[in-house]
């Protein structure tokens, strides 16, 4: 017996050895990681606001008063910008019951805030053609996506209301909108999120933030890189499907990721299907064979801007409008579930399709 | 003595193998199902044991919370639009179900993380 013993003991001794090193590794593999980012775990906060989600990360930071400052921000922007809110500066321009100024008869004071997203909104109008186009309210505020009794405006309405809608009878000089028709009204909602994200980047890096993560509901803004110097991982909603599945993951640094799809917001009624995105020269959704299209940019106003203009324009028109642009890049998806990239897009975005 | 010996270092190797296995299958049930309300943690539970919880959300609105089979749903809720409902149900860290009216997020923490930084939608 203790013979055998003897023999076994070189052995168990192998054993105990390869579990103890084994265990070693797994502690340094470990201690390995923390030490990657010294800085600790991200901070996180989410915040129902912009009739969305909205989720704010932080990676080089632990101090959420930092977050809380961001959503507050977006709430001062949400109280400017909302179609809805009944206290809100185009509330009460679409409702004519903002302060009057020298003009037209239709001519309003407005703050600096909004005039400098109309500014921006009107490029996007002449950009697109008029697809893009923000005096689409009378014709928005007809439709319901949301709500229980979801409705579908009557086709007279539409047409009374389309006479309305054309961005090049909205004058914005220096701090006074001018409607050259009355009953016409903004709506932002094709803008606005892309454009408060750039402003809270801007918070974020004035409070000393260099590593972050915006999300507006989906719509995506990148603060540098992840600590560790990483890109950030950004997927793109697969369409129809549960919020966490994706058609790709990108390596974002830096960038905005915005999409506009007939997914997001949508009736469907008996055989008829009705999507968000309006036409604004029919007052019912773009006919085409896009089912969604997402936009790489430095700037998340001009990806939400793109967004909207490329959907309404088509693959083709779409493509040739954001490769004519520098520094911005597309993913078209088309009713066959067909990824389409634009020139360059693969020099300049690492990309994993997910099948 | 040689197949003895060959006996021992293959209850070693099926030792630490089991080890590992145990590790790491510990690491997915360790996994946590966060319900949130308006922005602040409002319950938590383990994603391994099934539970069924009525989560009181904004405005007076109900989110039904069904734990089952280690993945969480949303299969009843008082908004009007229920896209909470039509989610699919959801088991990695990283996963949420948002309901927008009820200002409800279920959220799955744990040692899985997602790779994913942000879904762009």
């Amino acid at each position: 017996m203790s013979k055998s013993k003897k023999k076994y003991l070189p052995v168990v001794l192998l054993g105990i050895a390869c579990i103890a090193l084994l265990t070693t590794y797994i502690i340094i593999s470990n201690n390995k990681k923390e030490d990657k980012e010294p800085i600790g775990e991200p901070i996180q906060k989410s915040s129902f606001l912009l009739n969305t989600i909205i989720t704010i990360t932080l990676y080089d930071s632990q101090d959420e008063g930092i977050i809380d400052g961001a959503m507050e921000l977006i709430g001062e922007y949400e109280k400017v910008y909302s179609r809805t809110m009944e206290t809100s500066e185009v509330y009460k321009l679409n409702h004519g019951t903002l302060e009057k100024a020298k003009g037209g008869n239709y001519s309003y004071k407005i703050s600096d805030t909004l005039a400098d997203i109309l500014e921006k909104s009107l490029y996007y109008g002449n950009l697109s053609e008029g697809r893009f186009d923000i005096t689409i309210e009378p014709i928005t505020a007809q439709w319901d996506f949301i709500s229980e009794n979801a409705v579908i405006p009557e086709k007279n309405d539409l047409e009374t209301a389309l006479p309305l809608v054309d961005y090049k009878n909205l004058i914005l000089r220096d701090n006074t909108v001018t409607f050259l028709k009355e009953g016409m009204g903004i709506d932002l909602g094709a803008i606005a999120k892309g454009y408060i994200a750039d402003r809270v980047k801007e918070y974020l890096l004035e409070q000393g933030v260099k590593s972050a993560m915006i999300n507006l509901g989906g719509n995506v803004l990148a603060v540098g890189k992840k600590p560790g110097g990483e890109a950030f991982k950004v997927g793109i909603q697969k369409p129809f499907a549960g919020r966490n599945e994706i058609v790709a993951a990108m390596d974002i640094d830096g960038k905005s990721v915005v999409s506009s799809g007939i997914y997001e917001r949508y009736i469907k009624k008996e055989d008829n299907f009705y999507h968000h995105i309006i036409d604004p020269s029919t007052g019912y959704p773009y006919k085409n064979d896009l089912i969604a299209v997402t936009i790489i940019s430095n700037k998340s106003v001009d990806g939400d801007g793109l967004s909207t203009s490329c959907f309404a324009l088509g693959l083709e028109k779409g493509m040739e409008l954001i490769e004519s642009l520098e520094d911005t890049y597309a993913i078209f998806i088309t009713d066959d579930y067909e990824l389409h990239y634009t020139k360059g897009f693969f020099d300049n975005i690492k990309v994993t399709e997910v099948k | 003595m040689k197949k003895n010996d060959l006996i021992l270092a293959g209850v070693i190797l099926t030792i630490a193998i089991g080890a590992l296995i145990f590790v790491n299958l510990n690491k997915k049930e360790g996994n946590t199902v966060i319900v949130k309300v308006d922005g602040e943690v409002y319950k938590e539970f383990p994603l391994d044991v099934d539970a069924t919880y009525e989560i009181k959300g904004a405005n007076g609105g109900t989110n039904l919370l069904v734990i089952k089979d280690g993945y969480a749903d949303i299969t009843e809720a008082s908004c009007p639009d229920e896209v909470c409902v039509v989610q699919p149900k959801i088991n990695k860290s990283g996963e949420t179900i948002v309901c927008l009216p009820n200002k409800v997020i279920i959220e799955i923490n744990g040692e899985n993380q997602s790779e994913l930084d942000a879904i762009a939608n």
